[in-house]
C-alpha cells in the first residue's frame, strides 16, 4: 500500500472517513459526488492491491433475498469489500440466486440486472451506486460486460474526451495486450482466465479494469497530476493535497532525476516557488549547495539552511541517488513546518523514497543507465600572448613605480616571443585551458520491486563522474532497500535502509587554490620544462611572479571517503478503527575518512631545468590522515485519531520525539617519508608525528501534537504544537514552544460557486492562511558554557606542560531564535488544466542568537546573545497549464507548461550599532550586509582634473586612475563618502520555467532558470581572475584591451599595476562600485528529447518498456557578468566552474 | 511503549558537556590549575609576530623587505590610513594576550588555597605582570595612548576609553617594579626558562629608554638615569655572560642550551610543542614559497670593514661576489647569498632570490636541522618543529642599553666603551676609538645596535624613539617600494577602524581622524 509505506496515516483516514459516509443519509447526489471523490482517490490509493479477490469464485443460493444481504456473502466468500447508500439500495428489488462456483463478476452482474443500480469494481471494493446518478462519468458507466468468448473492444479517452492515441491496454499478468489506434480505439480478444485489463497512457494515471464478459468499453483516463488525487507528504503523515491548510510545495522524483547530476539537492533549483539553491561550484561530490527557503532568515551562525528529513529522519540529500526519491515536499510556511519545531525556522524538506508499490506492485526490474560529457560553463578568458603579456606586465610594473631593470622583461627577449623561432622554447601557453579537460560521467541505477502483502524495492546507484578540472574525480555508491508489510488488516511495518559509500579525490590544495594557482603563470612557459623530460616547470624566467605549478600539485591529492548508513523501522497499529499508533526508530551513521599525502616535487626552470639555483619545489608534508564518526539516533512515536461524524471529520495526533548525536575525531600525521609510494602512517618515520583527537554531542527532547478539523471539505483548519528540549541551552532555557494555526476555505465547495464550477472555468479554489512560531538552535554545541580550552602549552625546561586558558565570553541565558511566519495563500485550477498558486508571506525572526557586538579590547571571542531581529517579505507565484491536443495533426500530444517566480524584501529589522565590514554595512532597515560602496565615476583622463577634483584618500593618484564622487562634499575623498546601497544585496526575483511534451513515443523536456537584480562585490582587496597580475596571473583580454594608456583614454577600466605592488591598492582596496557586478542570468539548465520504443516491440522483446533520450544541462546563460558562474553572488571570483554536460541514456523496465 | 520506556530512563538526555574542555566553574581551584594558566600565558608569547618570525618586524624598517608572509607590511611602507587595517593585527592581539593575562591575575588574586603560598603567589602574579608590561609596551610604542585595560572586560564594560600614554607608561613601570621585587634573582637556566628579575629590569629600561626622548629626539636625563640604573643591577648581578658564538645565539642548531647571554628566550620545543611551526627557522622558505626576509643594500652598508673602518664599495677589501667577505664577522653570520655554510662545515647552494636587485637572504638563525629534516635548503616543506630558544632579552642588548643610557646622561664613560667594546669583541671587531665625543659616541652605539640586533624586532622602535624616523624611512627605496614616514602623524598607527566604530569611547589617533 502506497500510502502506508509512507508513515502515512492521515490520507488514509480520510479514506476511512469518506468510507462511513453511506449511513448518514445525505442526498444521494452530495454522497455520490463524496463516494467519487473517495474512489477516485482509492483509486490511486490502493492501484497495489492484489486484484485476487475479483478472480474468486462464489456459490450461493438464496431467495428473495435484500441485495445487501447478497453483498455481504459475497463479501465473506472473497473478501471484497462493498461501498453503497442505504438510500441507493432501498431501491432495489429482492434477489433470487442460484450459482455455483461462478466468478464473482457474474454473480454481481445478475444481482445487479434489472436493477436501478450499477456497479463498479475497483481493487477489492465494490462501489454500488444508482445507474441514473447524473454526474457519473463514462468510466463509472461501463456497462456490465456480456457473457464469454471474450472480445474487448472500446475507446480510450483523455481527460477532455479526446481520443489517446498509442494507449496501452495489456492484460494483467500475461504478455497480452495491444494498443490504440488514431481515434483512440483497441480491440483485444482475451483468454478466459484474463480478468483484469491494465489501461496506461504517459501522463496518465494507470487504470486496472476487471472484465469478465465480452464487451465495448469506454474509459477516460484522469491525468496523473490530478489536483483531487494528489498526496502530499507532511509533518509526520500525508495529507491530500486539496486537504493542505499550509503552503507546501511537491516535486516529484522523476523531475529531479531529470537533470542526471549526482546530487540531488542542486537539482532542486529553480523547481519550486521560494526555494533558493544556489549551487557555488561544480566540483564532483562538492557541489558546495545552498538551499534557502523563504530568504535569509537569521544572520546568526544558526545559520538559514532548511531542515532536511528523509523518510522522517534527518538527513542528506546528497547521500540518495536521485532515481531512489519518489517525492520531495517543502514545508515553506509555518503552518506545515511548526510539528518540527525548534529546527524548521528555515523550512522543511521531506524526501520520501520509493517503496515497491512504485510500480503498481508489479515485479519490476527497472535499470538506468545516463553517459555524460562535460566541459566548463565557462573559462577565463585571459592574455596566453606571451609578447602581449610581456608588455602588460613591463606596463604594469612601471605603472607600479618599480624601476629596478632586472624587474622587466627586455626587449631582447621580447623579440623572441614576437616572432618565435621554436614554439615550445618560446611558447603562448594557456595554462587554463591545458588544466581543463572534456570528462566522462557515468551513471548506473539499478532497481527491483514489488510485492502485494510484502512490497519491497531494492536498488543499487553507481555514479562515476571525472571533473572537468584534471584531478578531481567523484564516485558514489548507494543502495536503498525498502520493505513494506501488512501483516495483518490492523499492523503494518516495514523497514528502509540507505547505504552510501562517496569517494572524492582532489589535489590536497583544494578547487579554488588550484584554479589559482592554475592561472598564476606567465604565458612564457608551459607545464612540463622545455626538454620535452615532461619534469615540472617553475618559471622561466627571474622576474616572474608565479605560484607552484599545480600541474605537479595535481600528484599530491587528498582523498576523502565517506560512509552514510541510515536504518528505519517503522510499525503502524490500528487499535480501533481511526486510531493508530505509529512508531519509527533510526540509527543513522556517517563515517568520513580523508588521506592526504604529498612528497616534495621538483620545479624546475623552463629553459634551465638543470640549474638548481633557478628551481624551486612544491613541498611535501607526508601523510595526514582523520577519520570522523557521527551516530545519530532518532525514536519518534505517536498516536494519530481520526474521526468523522456527518460532515465534520476531526483528526487529532500526538507524538514524541528524542534524537542525539555524537561525534568523534581522530587524526594523524607523519611529515617525513623516505619513500612516496607507501601511504600508511606506519610508513613514515616515527618523528615528528602528530595527533589530534576529539568528540562531541548534542540531544534533543521534543512532544509534538496536531489537531485537524474538516468540514465537509469546505472549511478546513489546522493546529500544531511542538514543545523542544535542547542540549544546547541551559537548564531553564532548555525548552521552547512552538505552535501554528491554519486554516482554508474550499470556496468552489460553496453552493454559489457551482455554477462557475461547473461551467469549468474554475474547478477549484482554495484561499488559505496561516501563522505559527519555529525555532533555530543551531548554534555551537556548548555556547551557554564558560570554557576553559585545554591547550596552549608551554615547555619549561624540557618538560612541556599542558596549558589551560579561557578564549570566550558566555552567556548562559541563550535560549531559542524565535522566527514568527503568516501566510495567506490563494490555489486555483482554472479551465481544469491551469494551475495557480500565490502564496505571500512574512517571516519575522527575533532573538537572533549573534555574536554579541565585542570590542577588541576584551581580547575574548564574544558570546553569542538572543538579539536582533530580521524579516523577510515575500510573494510566490507559480503557474501550471497540462493538456493534450485532442485532433489535428497534432492530436495525442501531450504538453505541460510551468513556471515559477518568487521574490522577497529582507530586512535587518534589529540589529544594534551600525556594522561597518568595509565593503558592506549591516544596519537597522536594510537588507543584511548592504553593500557600502564608493561611488565609482568614470576614470581620470588628465592630471588638471585630478588637480580640480578632491583628494583621494591622500593617495599619489595618476591619470587613468579611478575616480571616485565626494559624496559629502567635504573636499576630500575617504571611506566616508561610500554609500549604502540595498538594490542587489538579495535577488530582486528569481524564476524558472518547465516546459514538456510528449507526443506518439517522442518526449522532450526544457527547463530554464534564472535570477535577476542580484548583485556582488568582487576584487576587493584583490582576487585571482580579476586583479591583473595576481601572483603573475595574465590580466583577461577584456581588461588588457580596457585598460587605460595615454594613448587609450578609457572611461571604463583602470590603468594597469601589477597587484601587490604600489597603486594596485587604488583600484582594489577601496570598496567602491567599480567592483560591484550584476549578476542577473537566466540558465537553459535543462532540454532534452526522449524516445519510448513502441509498446509492440518491447511485447516481442518482453520488456515493459524502454526511452532512451540525449540530455544537455547547464546548456547557455544569459548573463551580463563576466566571471565563471553568476549562480554564486560571494566569493572568490574563480572557483571551479559549473559543468556543462552533454549526456544520453536509457531506461528499460522488465 | 518504547517511548515511555526511553523517557523515564533519559531525563538526563539533554544534559551534555564538552569532552575536551573544562567548565571554568570547576577550574581554578588548585595550585595546578594556575600552572596550567601560566604555561598558556607563555604560550602567548610563542606568537610569530612577537618571537620566532619576529625577524619580519625589521621588514617596516630599513632592515629587510619581507615580501610575502608579512602582508601589510608593504602597506604599512607607503601609506598607513585607516582603512588599509595594515596595523591592526597588533591592537587585537594584543588585548587578547592582555585577557589571557588579565584573566590569570584575577582569578589569582582570588585565589585562597593553602597548596599556594604567599611567596608563590606574588610570583605568579610577578611573572604576568611582566608579560602585561611587555604587551603595554608593544602597544605603548606602537599605538601611544590606548586603553588601559586591567581586569577581564565583560560586554557590560566593553567600552574603554583611551588612558592617556602617560598613563600607559606608568602601568608599564608599575607592573615591572612589582616583577623586580617578586621575582628570583637567579639565570635564566635556574628557573627552566620563566621570567625573573633581570628580565623585568630590561624590559623597564626598554620602557625608560623609550620614553627618554622628546618629541625633538632629545635625551630626557632622569629617564636615562633610570633606565642606566637598571641594566647596571643586571651587570652587576653577575649572572650573565655574552656567548662566544653570535650565530649560536639564534640558529637552533647552533645553540648549545646553556647561553649566559639569554635573560628570557621563548622556548620551543620540538617536535610536539606546534606553535605555527617553526619554519621560520629553515632557510628555504625565506627565499620561495613565503618570499619573507630580504636584506635591503642600507644594512648591508652598514657592515664594518672587518678593522673596524666604515664601509666602501670602491675600497678594495669589498668583495662585490660575495658582500660578507672581509667585513665584520657578524655580517656573513646575519645574511648569505647563494651558498651557506653550517656550522658542521658542510655546504648547501641555495636557489634563487625573488629580489635581484638586493639577493641577500636572512640567515641569521636558519637551521640545518630543519633544513635536513624538510628535505634541504630547496624544499619549501615546512611542518616540522625543532627544538629551539628565540632570544626575546639579551646580555647584548642590555650592555647597548646600558651604554646609550649612561651616554644620554653623562656621556661617552668608560662604562660606555666597556659595554661597546665587549659587544663589538664578542664578534671579533676591533674596540672603538678613544676620544669620542658624546655625539660620536652616540652614532658608534646606533650603528653597534642596528648590526647587533638586526632582525629582533628592535630597529623600527629605535627609529622611533631616537625620533629620526621620518628623516630615515621617508622616501626610503628598499628595492621594492618607497617608504613614507611622515611626521608626527606615522610615529604613532592609526586604531582600528572597526575599533573606533564598535568602542564608542574610543577616539582616533590624530592625523588618521
Amino acid at each position: 500500500m502506497k500510502l502506508l509505506a509512507f508513515y502515512g496515516r492521515p490520507a488514509i483516514n480520510s479514506f476511512h472517513a469518506g468510507w462511513n459516509l453511506g449511513k448518514a443519509g445525505l442526498s444521494t447526489k452530495k454522497l455520490l459526488r463524496i463516494m467519487k471523490l473517495t474512489a477516485i482517490l482509492l483509486l490511486s490509493a490502493c492501484l497495489t492491491t492484489s486484484a485476487k479477490g475479483i478472480s474468486q469464485n462464489v456459490t450461493l443460493s438464496v431467495k428473495e433475498v435484500p441485495v445487501q444481504k447478497v453483498f455481504e456473502e459475497i463479501k465473506k466468500q472473497t473478501g471484497l469489500s462493498f461501498m453503497w447508500d442505504e438510500a441507493t439500495l432501498k431501491e432495489t428489488k429482492p434477489v433470487t440466486l442460484d450459482v455455483r462456483n461462478m466468478p464473482v463478476a457474474d454473480v454481481l452482474n445478475r444481482c445487479v440486472k434489472g436493477q436501478p443500480i450499477s456497479y463498479r469494481i475497483i481493487q477489492k471494493l465494490v462501489v454500488v451506486k444508482l445507474t441514473n446518478a447524473e454526474d457519473a462519468n463514462a468510466a463509472d458507466n461501463q456497462p456490465a460486460p456480456p457473457e464469454p468468448p471474450k472480445k474487448i473492444s472500446g475507446v480510450i479517452l483523455g481527460s477532455n474526451g479526446t481520443p489517446l492515441v498509442s494507449a496501452s491496454i495489456n492484460v494483467k499478468n500475461s504478455q497480452l495486450g495491444t494498443t490504440t489506434d488514431g481515434n483512440g480505439k483497441f480491440s483485444l480478444e482475451l483468454p478466459e482466465t484474463a480478468n483484469v485489463l491494465v489501461i496506461s497512457y504517459i501522463g496518465y494515471e494507470t487504470i486496472e479494469l476487471p472484465v469478465s464478459k465480452s464487451g465495448d468499453i469506454r474509459i477516460s483516463l484522469k491525468p496523473t497530476e490530478s489536483k483531487m488525487t494528489d498526496v502530499v507528504i507532511v509533518g509526520y503523515g500525508a495529507q491530500k493535497k486539496i486537504d493542505l491548510t499550509g503552503a507546501v510545495a511537491t516535486v516529484n522524483g522523476g523531475d529531479l532525476a531529470k537533470r542526471h547530476i549526482t546530487n540531488p539537492a542542486a537539482s532542486l533549483e529553480g523547481l519550486i516557488s521560494g526555494v533558493r539553491v544556489v549551487q557555488s561550484s561544480g566540483q564532483p561530490g562538492a557541489e558546495g549547495v545552498g538551499i534557502e527557503i523563504r530568504g535569509m532568515g537569521t544572520y546568526s551562525g544558526a545559520g538559514s539552511y532548511p531542515l532536511v528529513l528523509v523518510n522522517g529522519v534527518q538527513g542528506n540529500l546528497a547521500d540518495i541517488d536521485p532515481n531512489n526519491i519518489e517525492s520531495i515536499s517543502v514545508l515553506k510556511d509555518a503552518a506545515s513546518a511548526a510539528i518540527y519545531g525548534a529546527r524548521a525556522a528555515n523550512g522543511v524538506i521531506l524526501v520520501t523514497t520509493k517503496d515497491g508499490s512504485t510500480n503498481g506492485g508489479k515485479f519490476t526490474v527497472s535499470y538506468d543507465f545516463n553517459y555524460g560529457i562535460s566541459r566548463p560553463t565557462k573559462m577565463p578568458d585571459l592574455v596566453t600572448n606571451s609578447a602581449q603579456y610581456m608588455n602588460l606586465f613591463n606596463v604594469a610594473k612601471t605603472n607600479s613605480g618599480i624601476t629596478a631593470a632586472s624587474q622587466f622583461y627586455p626587449d631582447s627577449i621580447i623579440n623572441l616571443y614576437r616572432n618565435p623561432s621554436d614554439l615550445i622554447k618560446y611558447p603562448n601557453a594557456d595554462w587554463a585551458s591545458l588544466m581543463f579537460r572534456t570528462a566522462p560521467t557515468m551513471m548506473h541505477y539499478f532497481s527491483v520491486s514489488g510485492g502485494q502483502k510484502t512490497t519491497y524495492n531494492a536498488s543499487v546507484g553507481y555514479t562515476d563522474q571525472q571533473g572537468v578540472m584534471q584531478a578531481f574525480n567523484y564516485k558514489k555508491y548507494t543502495a536503498q532497500f525498502n520493505v513494506a508489510s501488512t501483516v495483518s488488516s490492523k499492523f503494518k511495518m516495514g523497514f528502509n535502509i540507505g547505504l552510501k559509500n562517496g569517494d572524492q579525490s582532489q589535489p590536497l590544495n583544494g578547487a579554488q587554490d588550484a584554479f589559482y594557482q592554475t592561472i598564476a603563470h606567465a604565458p612564457t612557459a608551459l607545464p612540463t620544462v622545455a626538454d620535452g623530460s615532461g619534469r615540472y616547470t617553475y618559471r622561466t624566467y627571474n622576474w616572474e611572479s608565479v605560484r607552484p605549478n599545480q600541474f605537479a600539485a595535481n600528484n599530491q591529492l587528498s582523498s576523502n571517503i565517506d560512509f552514510a548508513i541510515t536504518s528505519q523501522l517503522w510499525t503502524d497499529l490500528e487499535i480501533i478503527k481511526g486510531l493508530h499508533w505509529y512508531t519509527k526508530g533510526a540509527i543513522n551513521g556517517y563515517f568520513t575518512r580523508s588521506k592526504t599525502f604529498s612528497s616534495a616535487i621538483p620545479l624546475l626552470n623552463y629553459l634551465y631545468p638543470d640549474s638548481a639555483s633557478l628551481s624551486s619545489n612544491i613541498p611535501g608534508n607526508g601523510l595526514t590522515e582523520s577519520m570522523t564518526e557521527t551516530i545519530y539516533k532518532n525514536l519518534f512515536s505517536y498516536i494519530s485519531y481520526d474521526k468523522s461524524f456527518q460532515r465534520h471529520q476531526f483528526g487529532l495526533q500526538l507524538g514524541y520525539s528524542q534524537e542525539e548525536q555524537d561525534y568523534q575525531y581522530l587524526m594523524g600525521a607523519r611529515t617525513s617519508y623516505s619513500t612516496d609510494v607507501l601511504h600508511e602512517i606506519n610508513a613514515g618515520d616515527a618523528t615528528p608525528q602528530y595527533n589530534g583527537g576529539t568528540s562531541n554531542a548534542w540531544a534533543l527532547q521534543s512532544f509534538f501534537g496536531r489537531l485537524k478539523y474538516n468540514f465537509g471539505g469546505k472549511y478546513l483548519f489546522e493546529a500544531n504544537m511542538r514543545g523542544d528540549g535542547s542540549s544546547r541551552f541551559a537548564d531553564g532555557h532548555k525548552w521552547g514552544y512552538f505552535p501554528s494555526f491554519s486554516a482554508a476555505w474550499r470556496m468552489t465547495e460553496e453552493p454559489f460557486m457551482q455554477r462557475m464550477k461547473e461551467s469549468g472555468w474554475l474547478s477549484d479554489a482554495k484561499l488559505r492562511a496561516s501563522w505559527g512560531q519555529l525555532g533555530n538552535q543551531n548554534i555551537g554545541l556548548y555556547p551557554y558554557q564558560s570554557l576553559v580550552n585545554i591547550g596552549a602549552n608551554y615547555p619549561f625546561g624540557n618538560n612541556l606542560v599542558t596549558g589551560a586558558y579561557q578564549s570566550g565570553l558566555n552567556n548562559e541565558n541563550i535560549t531559542w531564535e524565535t522566527t514568527t511566519m503568516s501566510d495567506i495563500g490563494l490555489d486555483l485550477t482554472l479551465l481544469k488544466h491551469l494551475n495557480i498558486t500565490v502564496d505571500a508571506y512574512k517571516k519575522y525572526t527575533a532573538d537572533i542568537l549573534r555574536t554579541a557586538q565585542v570590542t577588541g579590547v576584551v581580547g575574548l571571542s564574544a558570546p553569542t546573545i538572543n538579539d536582533g531581529a530580521m524579516t523577510n517579505v515575500g510573494l510566490e507565484f507559480s503557474v501550471n497549464y497540462r493538456n493534450n491536443v485532442s485532433s489535428g495533426a497534432l492530436q495525442g500530444l501531450a504538453y505541460n507548461m510551468g513556471f515559477n517566480i518568487n521574490g522577497f524584501k529582507n530586512e535587518t529589522t534589529k540589529f544594534g550599532k551600525k556594522q561597518d565590514n568595509g565593503s558592506t554595512v549591516i544596519e537597522e532597515g536594510s537588507p543584511w550586509n548592504s553593500f557600502y560602496l564608493l561611488q565609482w565615476d568614470g576614470i581620470f583622463q588628465s592630471q588638471d582634473e585630478i588637480n580640480k577634483s578632491p583628494k583621494q584618500f591622500g593617495e599619489n593618484t595618476q591619470p587613468g586612475d579611478l575616480k571616485f564622487k565626494d559624496i559629502n562634499h567635504d573636499g576630500v575623498i575617504d571611506n566616508n563618502d561610500r554609500v549604502k546601497m540595498t538594490k542587489g544585496v538579495f535577488p530582486a526575483f528569481t524564476y524558472g520555467f518547465n516546459l514538456s511534451a510528449s507526443w506518439k513515443g517522442f518526449d522532450m523536456y526544457c527547463f530554464l532558470q534564472g535570477v535577476q537584480g542580484q548583485k556582488g562585490i568582487f576584487g576587493y582587496g584583490r582576487t585571482p581572475g580579476l586583479t591583473p597580475f595576481f601572483s603573475g596571473t595574465p590580466p583577461t583580454k577584456d581588461v588588457a584591451e580596457q585598460a587605460w594608456t595615454p594613448e587609450n583614454h578609457s572611461n571604463t577600466m583602470p590603468r594597469l599595476y601589477f597587484s601587490d605592488y604600489s597603486g594596485s591598492e587604488k583600484v582594489w582596496n577601496h570598496p567602491s562600485t567599480f567592483l560591484l557586478y550584476d549578476m542577473s542570468y537566466l540558465r537553459i539548465k535543462n532540454l532534452q528529447f526522449g524516445y519510448t520504443l513502441p509498446d509492440a516491440l518491447m511485447k516481442k522483446m518482453s520488456m515493459k518498456g524502454i526511452r532512451i533520450y540525449v540530455a544537455a544541462d547547464n546548456l547557455s546563460t544569459f548573463t551580463k557578468f563576466p566571471g565563471l558562474d553568476p549562480e554564486k553572488p560571494t566569493g572568490a571570483f574563480l572557483s571551479y566552474p559549473q559543468n556543462k554536460t552533454i549526456s544520453f541514456g536509457l531506461s528499460a523496465k522488465f | 511503549m518504547g517511548a515511555i520506556l526511553l523517557l523515564s530512563s533519559c531525563s538526563k538526555m539533554l544534559d551534555k558537556n564538552p569532552t575536551d574542555q573544562l567548565s571554568s566553574g570547576t577550574f581554578w581551584k588548585t595550585k595546578n590549575d594556575f600552572n596550567m594558566a601560566l604555561a598558556s600565558c607563555y604560550n602567548t608569547l610563542q606568537d610569530y609576530y612577537l618571537s620566532s618570525g619576529i625577524h619580519d618586524f625589521d621588514g617596516i624598517s630599513d632592515n629587510a623587505v619581507c615580501v610575502f608572509s608579512y602582508a601589510n607590511e608593504q602597506t604599512i611602507n607607503q601609506n598607513i590610513t585607516v582603512s588599509s587595517h595594515a596595523t591592526d593585527m597588533w591592537y587585537y592581539n594584543g588585548y587578547q594576550r592582555l585577557a589571557t593575562y588579565n584573566i590569570f591575575l584575577q582569578n589569582l588574586s582570588g585565589y585562597k588555597n593553602a597548596d599556594m603560598t604567599a611567596v608563590e603567589k606574588s610570583n605568579y602574579e610577578a611573572q604576568v605582570r611582566l608579560m602585561r608590561a611587555m604587551e603595554y609596551y608593544r602597544l605603548w610604542t606602537l599605538y601611544g595612548s590606548v586603553p588601559l585595560v586591567l581586569q577581564p572586560l565583560t560586554v557590560a564594560t566593553q567600552n574603554v576609553p583611551k588612558a592617556p600614554a602617560e598613563d600607559v607608561f606608568k602601568q608599564i613601570v608599575q607592573d615591572c617594579d612589582f616583577a623586580i621585587a617578586n621575582l628570583p634573582v637567579v639565570d635564566f637556566w635556574a628557573t627552566q626558562g620563566h621570567l625573573n628579575k633581570a628580565a623585568a629590569e630590561s624590559i623597564e629600561a626598554r620602557a625608560y629608554l623609550y620614553h627618554g626622548y622628546d618629541a625633538n629626539g632629545a635625551a630626557v636625563t632622569a629617564d636615562m638615569n633610570k633606565a642606566a640604573s637598571l641594566t647596571t643591577d643586571v651587570i652587576n648581578s653577575g649572572l650573565y655572560s655574552l656567548n662566544s658564538y653570535y650565530r649560536g645565539l639564534f640558529a637552533p642548531s647552533a645553540q648549545t642550551g646553556n647561553s649566559r647571554e639569554y635573560l628570557f628566550a621563548v622556548y620551543f620545543l620540538g617536535p610536539n610543542d606546534s606553535k605555527f611551526g617553526l619554519w621560520q627557522f629553515n632557510i628555504s622558505t625565506m627565499q620561495f614559497y613565503w618570499q619573507s626576509v630580504h636584506i635591503t643594500k642600507s644594512l648591508l652598508d652598514e657592515y664594518e670593514f672587518a678593522d673596524g673602518s666604515a664601509y666602501d664599495p670602491n675600497d678594495p677589501r669589498s668583495d662585490s661576489k660575495h658582500l660578507y667577505n672581509n667585513r665584520d664577522p657578524r655580517m656573513a653570520q646575519t645574511v648569505c647569498l647563494d651558498t651557506v655554510k653550517w656550522e658542521d662545515g658542510t655546504f648547501d647552494v641555495l636557489g634563487a632570490s625573488k629580489n635581484p636587485s638586493v639577493p641577500y637572504l636572512f640567515w641569521k638563525s636558519c637551521d640545518k636541522n630543519e633544513v635536513v629534516q624538510n628535505g634541504g635548503v630547496n624544499s619549501q616543506k615546512q611542518n616540522t618543529n625543532i627544538t629551539a630558544y628565540v632570544p626575546m632579552i639579551r646580555y647584548a642588548e642590555v650592555l647597548l642599553n646600558h651604554a646609550e643610557a649612561v651616554n644620554e646622561a653623562s656621556g661617552p664613560t668608560l662604562a660606555v666603551y666597556n659595554d661597546i667594546n665587549a659587544v663589538r669583541a664578542r664578534a671579533h671587531m676591533p674596540a672603538l676609538p678613544s676620544g669620542l665625543s658624546q655625539s660620536q659616541m652616540r652614532d658608534k652605539i646606533r650603528h653597534e645596535r642596528r648590526v647587533e640586533l638586526a632582525f629582533e624586532g628592535f630597529r623600527y622602535l629605535d627609529l622611533k624613539r631616537w625620533r629620526i624616523a621620518d628623516k630615515v624611512l621617508n622616501g626610503y627605496n628598499d628595492g621594492m617600494v618607497t617608504h613614507q614616514f611622515i611626521s608626527p602623524k606615522n610615529y604613532l598607527w592609526p586604531l582600528p577602524e572597526a575599533e573606533t566604530q564598535r568602542n564608542t569611547a574610543l577616539v582616533q589617533n590624530p592625523d588618521y581622524q
